[in-house]
């Protein structure tokens, strides 16, 4: 029940740098536990968005509300929201224990309650007995839990994180992102993640919202973020995505519209678009791995004749260019790699038919690149 | 014949740097030897051995009071001068601020104007104010000078700093003021230290102003060149320059072991 409850809102919220809009007129909720990430290539107003937040930076205009409390004119040593640095800003003549108390001071704990809660995150880290330890012992890993321990004693309502794993390398961040996850779920804190990376946010997040020059596009879960992205733009950047020119050719009385599609021919939706009428140029896209290559022709709603302009072989997948008759661009499609020494592998110039189901088919009526 | 060749360059090179370290520190050596050496002249052969000149010299209340007024002189120019240094390089290491550029060049200023020039121009407006000539006096001109170097050494510490640390105290709930003393200050340590000691020898050094501006109160150096008239009185002071020297040495052995310290935590986070 309480899990549902908005902690976080954001209205009409704007901040500027100058001349420059780093956030233009954003509103969204974010609710009690949950892992919300903020996703968008960098200046896209972000980081931006989560230092407000921290009352790093203050808006220009709009209101921000941290459970049910307007924020307006609390500073940063005020708020319920603790953040994780970037760099992890690890306080270098401290050692880690100190690190992480240094917020506890205000809290009025005697020296053993003290101890006591720093032992307690440090073993929660799996840190213990670094306490003693300088920071410039420590690994980028070791850093990263620090600055997260550091941030979590306070027990925050609202934890946030700006790029935390950015600095990892790869095997480790991997790791760092299942143990963020494990971390969240077990201390119920609601988590704003900021990330560039969409495999991250889309592994880790109970909801995305995806952000470009200082709007938010898109605000759903991963699921939806990937299956039903609301523009081209959203599309774009999540995944990868084959974009075909289509024209409306009929919309019917009962709702179906029948659309002319490069490549594909006559194809019919079930949905219209709110701008749907006949002549009507937009886009129609699907992701590469709901295209099947198969050497004959199958039953599919969707089936055309096309050739392998090239072939990509990445282990677990492979990735093909195929050309169609009536349609200018290639197709990209990829395929598990289930058994290719045995079954069928298309190559460079293999003659091949392209299966889909109407229903991966999307419609985007915004002409944005 | 290569081998030969350097051969050749090697002992050039070590020639010539054998006389430069000569060139640099017999003048320097000159002073201990000769304090210890049992006449009133300096000049060589030396006679014997004898700590008489620092017996005298601790007796001799009037270099003394010299001393005295030159370390106090130096203390609280180090003090106002690294003081105030802070509270100019903070906002503009920290703020961009408009016209940052020529704020600092005229901070630069007095570095090159010539302190005979400071110094008469000081005595006039210290004459013309009616302000007492003496201590204070001395500590206004040479904190003028003082403070474009604690800008200097303090610039370069503070330059450095993440702001993301700062950022991280605020947000762990530490309001400005304790951020300064908890975080900035021991960060900054190092090189508060350091523009202190600069400041601090600075000032103890310093000739013209103080011989312009000292009055009844001579520091030391003023003290030194007075008594330059009186051969006798020769002896100690070269007692008492050694001992500066050796006082001197520690220092600087100090501030450089710190600034090490400090440049090896840098390496390494």
């Amino acid at each position: 029940m309480n899990e549902q409850t908005d902690l976080v809102e954001l209205r009409n919220v704007t901040k500027k740098f100058d001349n420059y809009v780093a956030i233009d007129d954003i509103s969204l909720t974010i609710r009690r536990g949950e892992f919300f990430s903020l996703l968008g290539s960098s200046g896209c107003g972000k980081s931006t968005l989560l230092r407000l937040l921290a009352g790093l930076d203050w808006p220009n205009a709009g209101k921000i509300f941290v459970d049910g409390q307007n924020m307006h004119g609390v500073p940063a040593h005020n708020r319920p929201c603790n953040m994780v640095f970037q760099s992890y800003a690890i306080f270098p003549h401290l050692n880690v224990s100190d690190n992480i108390a240094y917020g506890l001071r205000r809290f009025g704990l005697s020296k053993s309650e003290k101890r006591k809660r720093v032992e307690e995150m440090l073993f929660t880290i799996g840190l213990e007995g670094f306490g003693n330890r300088n920071p410039d012992q420590l690994s980028g890993g070791q850093a990263q839990r620090v600055a997260l321990a550091r941030a979590l004693v306070r027990q925050p309502k609202v934890l946030l994180l700006d790029e935390p794993l950015g600095a990892l390398d790869k095997t480790l961040r991997e790791q760092m992102q299942v143990e963020l996850r494990q971390l969240q779920r077990s201390v119920g804190i609601t988590f704003v993640f900021v990330t560039h990376d969409q495999e991250e946010a889309l592994s880790m997040s109970d909801r995305i919202a995806v952000m470009s020059a200082g709007r938010v596009l898109q605000i759903a879960t991963p699921v939806d973020i990937y299956e039903r992205p609301n523009c081209v733009a959203v599309a774009k950047f999540i995944g990868d995505m084959n974009f075909l020119v289509a024209i409306t050719e009929r919309v019917k009385t009962a709702g179906q519209v029948l659309v002319n599609v490069e490549g594909f021919g006559e194809i019919e939706f079930d949905e219209r678009l709110e701008s749907d009428r006949p002549g009507l140029s937009h886009h129609v896209a699907i992701r590469p791995e709901k295209l099947t290559v198969t050497n004959e022709r199958t039953d599919a709603e969707i089936c055309v004749r096309g050739t392998v302009e090239s072939s990509s072989y990445w282990g677990d997948q492979s990735q093909f260019q195929v050309s169609i008759d009536g349609c200018e661009t290639l197709l990209m499609v990829t395929a598990h790699n289930l058994d290719p020494l045995r079954s069928y592998y298309p190559v460079r110039g293999s003659q091949v038919w392209l299966s889909a189901n109407n229903s991966a088919l999307l419609r985007f009526s915004d002409s944005e690149n | 014949m290569i081998q030969q060749r350097g051969h050749v360059g090697r002992s050039i090179r070590l020639m010539f740097s054998s006389l430069y370290l000569l060139y640099l520190y017999i003048p320097i050596l000159i002073l201990p030897i000769f304090s210890f050496n049992d006449s009133f002249y300096i000049s060589f052969p030396l006679r014997g051995f004898t700590t008489q000149w620092y017996a005298e010299l601790v007796v001799d209340t009037s270099i003394i009071a010299a001393l005295k007024s030159s370390v106090q002189i130096a203390l609280v120019t180090a003090l106002v001068s690294t003081f105030f240094g802070v509270i100019t390089v903070r906002p503009l290491t920290r703020y961009r601020l408009r016209g940052e550029r020529s704020i600092l060049s005229m901070i630069m200023l007095p570095i090159i104007i010539p302190e005979l020039i400071l110094g008469i121009s000081l005595l006039v407006v210290v004459n013309e104010m009616g302000l007492m000539l003496g201590k204070w006096a001395v500590i206004t001109g040479h904190t003028l000078i003082c403070f474009p170097f604690a800008v200097a050494i303090l610039l370069s510490r503070f330059e450095g700093f993440d702001v993301s640390l700062e950022e991280a105290s605020l947000d762990l709930g530490e309001p400005p003021w304790q951020t300064f003393w908890r975080i900035i200050f021991p960060l900054a340590f190092p090189g508060i230290v350091a523009s202190f000691l600069l400041t601090f020898t600075i000032s103890f050094d310093e000739f013209l102003i103080a011989f312009f501006l000292s009055a009844s109160e001579p520091t030391l150096p003023v003290y030194l060149w007075g008594q330059l008239r009186f051969p006798k009185k020769l002896p100690s002071a070269l007692a008492l320059g050694s001992l500066i020297i050796a006082v001197s040495f520690v220092v600087v052995a100090f501030a450089e072991w710190l600034r090490r310290r400090q440049s090896l935590q840098k390496v390494n986070i």
